[in-house]
């Protein structure tokens, strides 16, 4: 919050560029847009990256700054002047290409100088009537040789003016890149994943050195990369964007500490995600027990609870707040990672000390390192397991579902087995999902035969031609769900939900093994 | 135990699988050579060792005219195949502008029709416009050409045009080039290997070709490959006939070098060689 006041306060010339409602939707694409409503401001001097998957619209939003794709609707603004239909030439901005884009008929000399050599400055002069006119000139030849040995200076490969593209390595290449967009001096700098095609080694320290140039150079760095730690080690800003829309902007700490939703919490790091309830008292209850945790939101809320796995403190049985079971172990370097099994959830947890497998343990989470978000609220989430018999269970009960969207090209064979496109079976049992179920997928009934699950009505909210029902099950499992019938609280009603209105989706953890 | 069985040693390598390719080499490219060099040095009437065909080719003032000749038709022919299948090859290459590939097809679909049918009817089409062998031989002859020869400039084009790295143009576009400049700076040397191979798919064979020239020129525009025929044909002097072959093996080959040496420059690798 108080972050957002401090923003608002700064004068508006200090973004260097501002996207306003930018949408893009390619011609070929039916109707999904690749960049939706995008709101962004930049600060002069910054180092903002652009994170998210890949097809998330980073590349997109980056290519419409650089002019090579114009936005279908919304400002671009650069310096408060709209460039939206400016041709990228025109434009006072450079990009360093994903995969270098050198002209591999040009020397390296004549790379870097591309750019100064169409440059054109203007000068002051004055007329034969004595007037003063502006005319344009072409850099000399001595500023551009000394420009772009200066360049050459920057990216630490002096002397290589004369050498060929092709005799360079991934890493030499890249550097050339860059001197070939900083000689130019943008206001802004346009990065697309750049360090992509580099190995490891060669990422982490050119990650260093282009820090390094940001602060020396002081132009506006814009990155691209679907590599969290890339996007928190480098960057001043991180925008989190996903499906074409941004979904966390903040410092590399805020957003790590804080993320706003399941997304960005899972993107960023590891992170354990849970469906959780809100209780009174700034109580949340998860993994099948109440934990005291900092957000304040309304009882009853359903919402993600996120633990990063180095906030879980593993105790000895009984001294924590839930116990589980010890089922994975992995030596990481400087800690071990440990999958822990409460119940039938599974939890990531991180520690220096040992702890044997199989070994029964305790676990307990401080308050403020438990992140809540409030889930988008018009259907029901639950996490579940999948059954051998292809039920899933969630709530305490077994319901019937779609196994067959899980898995695609899956089907059944004569004998009742799900098997994949290769007739190989697929093993389901114990597979964790999560489920959601839309308000209008779930029915009651005053006849206990006719649902799945017995539950009371637990709270009744009229809004305005239909009422929202809160039932809860003996397992303090919650059903939400909109009804015309007026009920009384503490009816005890049975609850059915039809197969096709239980959306399930495996958890992160078990695709590798779907 | 497992008992050795001795197995003959013969093995396939990869020179046993050269052997036939050099004997087509030797059949169909050194011998008939071989065969030109020796008509051509040797007399009609005696088959002595002579100079007397080169010197019939050379005193011979309408022959120097027909290599003229065919190099303007040849030159010409090059240059409008260029100016045409140039910008054609950037279209079709653009997904753009060309969402599959039929559009190649139909540019490519003359070469499926009998080479000779194709001349006598573009040789009725010009008629109908007006332009026969009469009234304008050498536009007769050009236009034929041209329309013969116009894919095999399209196609080393439109490959090279395919292979173009859209991320350098992007770049030039991005430093600061005008849709002009990133024309000349990138597109143009870019798509180099392809203009060399079309010239070269073009110039060579219309150099050589006799039958577009024969039924479209009606014999007023006489190319070198047209004097070879007949020198081959009614007149049956394979001595000059040979000499004339070997003066065209050598416009050949300098043209050969010529473009192959403006390759080395560009050093980018595509196109024929």
């Amino acid at each position: 919050m108080a972050k957002e006041i401090i923003e608002n306060n700064i004068d508006n010339n200090e973004y260097i560029i501002e996207l306003k409602d930018v949408s893009k939707k390619y011609e070929n694409s039916e109707d999904s847009f690749a960049v939706e409503h995008f709101n962004l401001k930049i600060k002069k001097g910054e180092f903002v990256t652009f994170l998210g998957p890949s097809g998330c619209g980073k590349t997109t939003t980056l290519r419409m700054i650089a002019g090579f794709e114009l936005p279908t609707s919304g400002q671009i603004l650069l310096n408060g002047k709209d460039i939206s239909l400016l041709p990228p030439y025109k434009r006072p901005i450079n990009t360093v290409f994903q995969k270098y884009a050198l002209f591999a008929h040009l020397n390296i000399f004549n790379n870097i100088a591309f750019g100064l050599k169409l440059k054109k400055i203007p000068y002051k002069t004055k007329n034969w009537r004595g007037k003063e006119v502006v005319k344009y000139k072409h850099l000399s030849k001595q500023e551009i040789e000394e420009k772009v040995k200066n360049a050459l200076k920057i990216v630490d490969l002096e002397g290589f003016e004369k050498r060929d593209i092709s005799t360079l390595s991934g890493g030499q290449q890249q550097r050339i890149a860059i001197a070939r967009a900083i000689v130019n001096e943008p206001e802004i700098l346009l990065l697309d994943e750049p360090l992509g095609a580099l190995d490891l080694k060669m990422r982490k320290e050119m990650q260093l050195e282009l820090k390094e140039m940001h602060k020396k150079l002081g132009i506006t760095f814009i990155y691209v990369t679907h590599d969290q730690e890339e996007a928190l080690t480098m960057s001043d800003t991180i925008v989190v964007i996903n499906d074409g829309e941004i979904q966390q902007v903040g410092t590399p700490k805020g957003i790590y500490d804080e993320p706003k939703n399941a997304f960005v919490a899972d993107f960023i790091g590891e992170s354990n995600i849970y469906t959780g309830t809100m209780y009174p008292n700034h109580k949340v209850r998860f993994l099948g027990k109440l934990f005291s945790c900092v957000d304040d939101f309304p009882a009853n809320q359903k919402v993600d609870v996120v633990v990063r796995p180095e906030d879980v403190n593993i105790l000895s049985k009984g001294r924590g707040t839930v116990d589980g079971i010890v089922t994975n172990k992995i030596f990481k370097g400087i800690h071990y990672e440990y999958t822990i099994m409460i119940g039938k959830n599974e939890l990531i947890a991180q520690s220096t000390k040992e702890i044997s497998d199989k070994k029964e343990v305790s676990i307990s989470i401080e308050p403020d390192n438990i992140q809540i978000m409030a889930k988008p609220f018009t259907s029901n989430f639950y996490d579940g397991y999948l059954t051998s018999d292809y039920k899933v269970n969630f709530a305490g009960v077994d319901f019937e579902c779609d196994i067959l969207s899980l898995f695609p090209q899956s089907h059944f064979n004569e004998d009742g087995v799900l098997v994949d496109e290769k007739n190989n079976p697929i093993d389901v049992e114990d597979k964790e999902v999560t489920i959601e179920v839309p308000f209008d997928g779930i029915s009651i009934s005053d006849n206990p035969e006719d649902g799945q699950v017995i539950g009371k009505i637990f709270s009744m909210i009229y809004l305005g031609d239909h009422y929202q029902v809160t039932v809860r099950t003996e397992d303090e499992e919650d059903f939400v769900l909109d009804t015309p019938y007026l009920w009384n609280e503490n009816d005890e009603v049975s609850v059915k939900i039809e197969p096709k209105y239980i959306h399930m989706k495996l958890k992160m953890g078990d695709k590798k093994h779907a | 135990m497992l008992k050795k069985f001795h197995v003959p040693h013969f093995r396939l390598t990869r020179k046993d699988l050269c052997i036939p390719y050099g004997l087509f080499m030797i059949l169909f490219v050194v011998f008939p050579l071989l065969l030109i060099f020796y008509y051509a040095f040797t007399s009609r009437e005696t088959g002595q060792f002579t100079f007397e065909n080169f010197a019939t080719v050379f005193t011979q003032g309408s022959n120097f005219q027909v290599i003229g000749m065919s190099l303007l038709v040849g030159g010409l022919n090059t240059i409008f195949c260029l100016i045409i299948a140039y910008p054609l090859a950037y279209l079709l290459a653009n997904s753009k502008y060309n969402k599959n590939t039929i559009l190649v097809y139909l540019f490519i679909m003359p070469m499926w029709i009998n080479f000779v049918i194709r001349t006598i009817a573009t040789k009725d089409i010009l008629s109908w416009m007006g332009i026969t062998s009469a009234n304008m031989p050498l536009l007769a002859t050009i236009i034929g050409m041209v329309y013969n020869y116009l894919p095999f400039a399209i196609l080393p084009l439109y490959t090279t045009m395919l292979k173009l790295d859209k991320s350098q143009i992007e770049a030039a576009s991005d430093l600061g080039a005008s849709p002009f400049y990133v024309f000349v700076k990138t597109i143009l040397p870019m798509s180099s290997p392809g203009i060399v191979s079309a010239i070269l798919m073009t110039f060579m064979p219309t150099m050589s070709s006799y039958v577009i020239a024969d039924k479209l020129g009606g014999g007023k525009t006489t190319l070198i490959g047209n004097l070879i025929a007949l020198q081959f044909g009614s007149a049956s002097n394979y001595n000059v006939g040979s000499v004339l072959a070997l003066i065209m093996l050598v416009m050949i080959g300098v043209s050969l070098l010529v473009t192959k040496n403006s390759k080395k420059e560009e050093k980018v690798r595509g196109g024929l060689w």
